[in-house]
């Protein structure tokens, strides 16, 4: 590649723009925690099953709305020991509540790396392996249990596959229609354009939430788990393309007056092959911090159809649908820890919010200048 | 008439204006035979590059054809299918813009859009096309082809990107090329290496060209044959020599005493 020095070598080829708003963006502190959270969330969720100490249907109906396990470092006289929980016995006060006194006579030690429920390690390995638990008969619930004495921690991890999949998944599609639609309307203006905007419009005049409940009802009530999952995803990116059309209709036709596309069709390009590379590409930073601030819309929609009842099914978990539990006044109360999950949603939403932001500052030329002077 | 490659015989091109019709070309005649360079000679706003445009039925959705014919090795490119007229573009006719900076896509190096006229117009495959595109880099006399093809538009120099941009238009082998004013931003003496390029392809590549120009400079050069357009009308046209020496018509007379001063 080296062929000597000359004075017309062009320079090396120089940071592209998405190396400079990258260092822009890791620049942001913030941005960067919120970044690194995000990803421990999502390495949560893929590795749920050996990092949940129990499966996500694994109950004791004995441990309903038992508390979070403390573990301890002493025993009953006072003396240091290696990490335990104590047994958990069930007693009622004088209201006839429930109530669950540690007996620390009764030791399970604390176990890591151990042998608990059957999974299926990524789809497909099968193991027992866990990273953490404790010998049955003993239970270890360390955010406290739900209802039927499941472990709230493990069902939280859990739900989080299907929290978390559901933004990337409903975005995905959404952005491929939206994108799609937006460029053909705009590239090819006149009637396509009239058509497809109008069909737009159609969706965004019915409020959102009662167009996905009235799609929900569609769904048939035999459908699997999974098939909901897909459904629900399928549903709210059906009704999420419409926004975003719109805004790629209007760049897309301020993009096809430019000359590169004049350029483009002069080559013998075709009109598909001009919108995929000519057109769409330079719609792509509003794409991303679009995507970025959409996905949290995706899993609040989903909690908000779960905490209806309407969507992920029990024994299958969302955060959605463990908050469900929460909705009366009596279990708050009583069982305060069972508003974890609204915790989790809250991180994620704020942290794909705080990453869409920094990556609009970090995308847009002005802003970056006024940084650089202030 | 048997070698002649373009023939536009009474091409007409009216603009819609809320207050009707205004001609922008009215009338044009003229034939461009195989390897041999035409030149399109005007004032700005005369029509130079629509006509340009009308060849390759690419003129803005305001402007149409209202009379005439372009024929295109015998067969009228104007009653083409649009699919049809597509697979001309590039393969048997193409276009060099005068502002290569805009005619790139600012988004992708030139390689790759060089490639794609090639994706579009031959059967190479993806390796094969790399390699014809550092060909055709080093075929327009660019150094250093392999940076160069990893290189944005915005990272070329002005003479760069016009040879980038030539590259692009000869990459399917065209049998002509439409030049509109391809020197008209660079310096003068990036503009002789241009024309000296173009003298080099006419020779290597038996291309045609059809240049439009306001350079007599330039026209002198290169062209054989010279349309002289005002207002839309051809108002001269002849044999470079002929035309540039003795100018019947008042207008050729005042535009070659102006470039000439």
């Amino acid at each position: 590649m080296n062929k000597g020095s000359s004075q017309n070598i062009p320079p090396e080829i120089s940071l592209t723009r998405w190396q400079i708003a990258m260092r822009q963006f890791s620049k942001n502190r913030v941005a960067v925690v919120c970044a690194w959270v995000l990803a421990l969330l999502y390495a949560t969720a893929i590795f749920a099953d050996f990092l949940a100490p129990y499966s996500f249907r694994n109950e004791d109906r004995d441990y309903s709305y038992c508390q979070p396990t403390v573990i301890r470092f002493l025993s009953a006289d006072g003396e240091l020991t290696a990490p335990y929980v104590a047994d958990m016995k069930l007693t009622f006060d004088e209201f006839h509540r429930r109530v669950y006194e540690a007996d620390l006579t009764s030791k399970f030690p604390l176990k890591f790396f151990t042998q608990g429920d059957a999974y299926k390690f990524l789809g497909i390995v099968p193991m027992r392996l866990h990273f953490f638990g404790v010998d049955a008969p003993g239970r270890i619930y360390l955010w406290g249990a739900d209802a039927r004495g499941r472990d709230l921690f493990s069902r939280i991890i859990y739900g989080a596959r299907t929290s978390l999949s559901i933004g990337i998944l409903g975005v995905l599609i959404s952005f491929s229609i939206g994108l799609f639609i937006g460029g053909v309307a705009g590239y090819f203006g006149g009637r396509i354009d009239n058509i497809l905007m109008r069909l737009c419009e159609m969706f965004m005049i019915v409020p959102s939430f009662y167009l996905l409940l009235a799609l929900r009802a569609v769904v048939p009530e035999n459908f699997t788990s999974l098939q909901v999952y897909f459904a629900i995803v399928l549903i709210m990116s059906f009704i999420g393309w419409a926004g975003l059309a719109r805004i790629i209709r209007g760049m897309s036709l301020s993009l096809r007056e430019r000359e590169f596309v004049l350029s483009a069709k002069a080559m013998g390009l075709s009109d598909g092959m001009i919108i995929l590379r000519h057109i769409l590409p330079h719609t792509l930073s509003y794409s991303i911090i679009s995507i970025m601030l959409s996905i949290p819309g995706y899993i609040l929609g989903e909690s908000a159809l779960s905490l209806l009842g309407l969507g992920i099914q029990d024994p299958y978990a969302s955060w959605g649908n463990l908050l469900s539990d929460a909705m009366g006044i009596v279990q708050i109360q009583f069982a305060p820890w069972i508003l974890m999950p609204g915790l989790f949603i809250f991180i994620t939403v704020v942290c794909f919010n705080v990453i869409g932001d920094t990556l609009r500052d970090c995308l847009d030329p002005l802003f970056k200048s006024e940084m650089s002077t202030a | 008439m048997n070698d002649s490659l373009l023939s536009i015989q009474g091409l007409s091109v009216v603009i819609r204006r809320e207050c009707g019709e205004k001609r922008l070309l009215e009338e044009v005649d003229f034939q461009v035979s195989s390897d041999s360079i035409v030149a399109l000679v005007g004032a700005s706003g005369s029509g130079k590059t629509t006509m340009g445009l009308a060849i390759l039925r690419l003129l803005p959705e305001a402007m149409r054809v209202s009379k005439g014919k372009v024929l295109w090795q015998g067969q009228d490119l104007l009653t083409l299918s649009e699919e049809a007229m597509r697979r001309k573009r590039g393969k048997e006719i193409a276009m060099i813009f005068q502002e290569p900076l805009n005619a790139f896509d600012p988004v992708f190096p030139v390689g790759y859009q060089i490639a794609e006229v090639l994706q579009e117009h031959t059967a190479l495959t993806a390796a094969a096309r790399q390699q014809r595109v550092l060909e055709l880099l080093a075929d327009v006399e660019i150094e250093h082809p392999e940076r160069v093809a990893r290189q944005y538009p915005h990272q070329l120099s002005g003479g760069m990107r016009q040879r980038a941009m030539i590259a692009q238009a000869i990459a399917a082998s065209p049998a002509l090329v439409i030049a509109d004013e391809p020197t008209s931003n660079l310096d003068v003496t990036i503009q002789a290496k241009i024309m000296e390029l173009f003298r080099k392809l006419r020779r290597q590549r038996k291309i045609s060209m059809l240049l439009i120009s306001h350079d007599l400079g330039m026209v002198k050069e290169l062209a054989d044959h010279v349309v002289v357009l005002a207002d839309g009308r051809p108002i001269e046209s002849g044999k470079v020599s002929e035309v540039l020496e003795r100018p019947r018509h008042p207008f050729t007379e005042k535009i070659l005493q102006a470039s000439l001063l």
